[in-house]
């Protein structure tokens, strides 16, 4: 492989059923680099679908709305993917939790809050209606035509346990991405997270923000920054509950 | 079962160390950005 952005890997007892099923023609220049997503089935856990992001960096692409419509591009098409069963999106969003692309309803919204999952809402079209989508292995002349997917009808929110995260810390881990200049207004923010969909929030046991992976150490304890081995980016980690009352094939 | 992301900005030595972390924890699924440049299928398997 040559540098690409998302790179998804499953342990050798998941099997792939379905591949890099994201393809946005031709309204992103690298967006098949920035999503990918694979449908999966977990032993003792069943059938899941899981996105790997890598948003555009605000240093690149500023807030504003040029950000806007390529990160609601890439959340239409997670929409699109999404067959509205169980779903990880994961990766750098390089957005707060409570920044718009994550938080907005007509981007990704991803809910703090655990009651607010048993809403919905409708699509809302967007500008570039009319292009053709690919969408679960079929592809749509336009967006009209996705409105007879039973798939797209109702969209739901996501859960983000990472607002877990969000209060005071005192001690390490503090975020997942160290900001070293001056004009930030958290030095320790929370770019990289991990979301489910409603149907596994109450399976979400804990997320964690590593920094440490086995004996290594992955922030320097004497300057409290991270260590110039392994970036500026510290991992995440989420257990879900597996099903225990029944084992699936 | 675990899920896991890490933004490697292309240090070949983080992505050692996280193959190794993973080598144990059963069914995981992983996302990582900004893999190191020319890293084979068989490395990563190598390492984990």
């Amino acid at each position: 492989m040559t540098d690409p952005r998302v790179v998804m890997l499953v342990s050798r007892d998941v099997r792939i059923k379905t591949p890099a099923a994201i393809f946005i023609p031709g309204v992103l220049r690298d967006a098949a680099e920035r999503m990918v997503g694979a449908e999966v089935h977990v032993p003792h856990v069943g059938d899941l679908q899981i996105v790997g992001v890598h948003f555009p960096d605000k240093r690149n692409l500023p807030e504003g709305p040029p950000r806007e419509r390529v990160v609601g591009t890439l959340s239409d098409q997670m929409r699109f993917f999404w067959s509205g069963g169980p779903l990880i999106v994961l990766g750098d969003f390089n957005a707060h939790p409570f920044d718009r692309e994550i938080a907005l309803r007509t981007m990704l919204w991803a809910t703090r809050d655990r009651l607010e999952l048993v809403e919905e809402r409708d699509p809302i079209p967007r500008e570039d209606a009319g292009m053709p989508i690919f969408h679960q292995g079929q592809t749509y002349a336009s967006r009209d035509d996705l409105k007879t997917v039973k798939s797209f009808q109702k969209l739901k929110p996501l859960y983000n346990p990472m607002w877990r995260w969000l209060g005071e810390r005192h001690a390490h881990p503090r975020g997942t991405y160290y900001r070293k200049h001056d004009d930030s207004i958290v030095t320790w923010q929370c770019l990289d997270q991990i979301l489910v969909s409603p149907d596994l929030a109450e399976r979400v046991e804990r997320v964690d923000i590593l920094d440490r992976l086995g004996p290594q150490l992955l922030i320097d304890p004497k300057r409290a920054t991270m260590t110039d081995i392994y970036g500026d980016h510290l991992p995440v980690e989420l257990t879900l509950k597996e099903r225990t009352e029944e084992v699936l094939p | 079962m675990l899920a896991f992301t890490w933004n490697l900005r292309g240090q070949r030595e983080a992505l050692r160390l996280a193959c190794a972390y993973l080598a144990d924890k059963g069914s995981t699924l992983v996302c990582l950005q900004e893999m190191p440049e020319q890293v084979t299928e068989q490395e990563i398997r190598t390492w984990t």
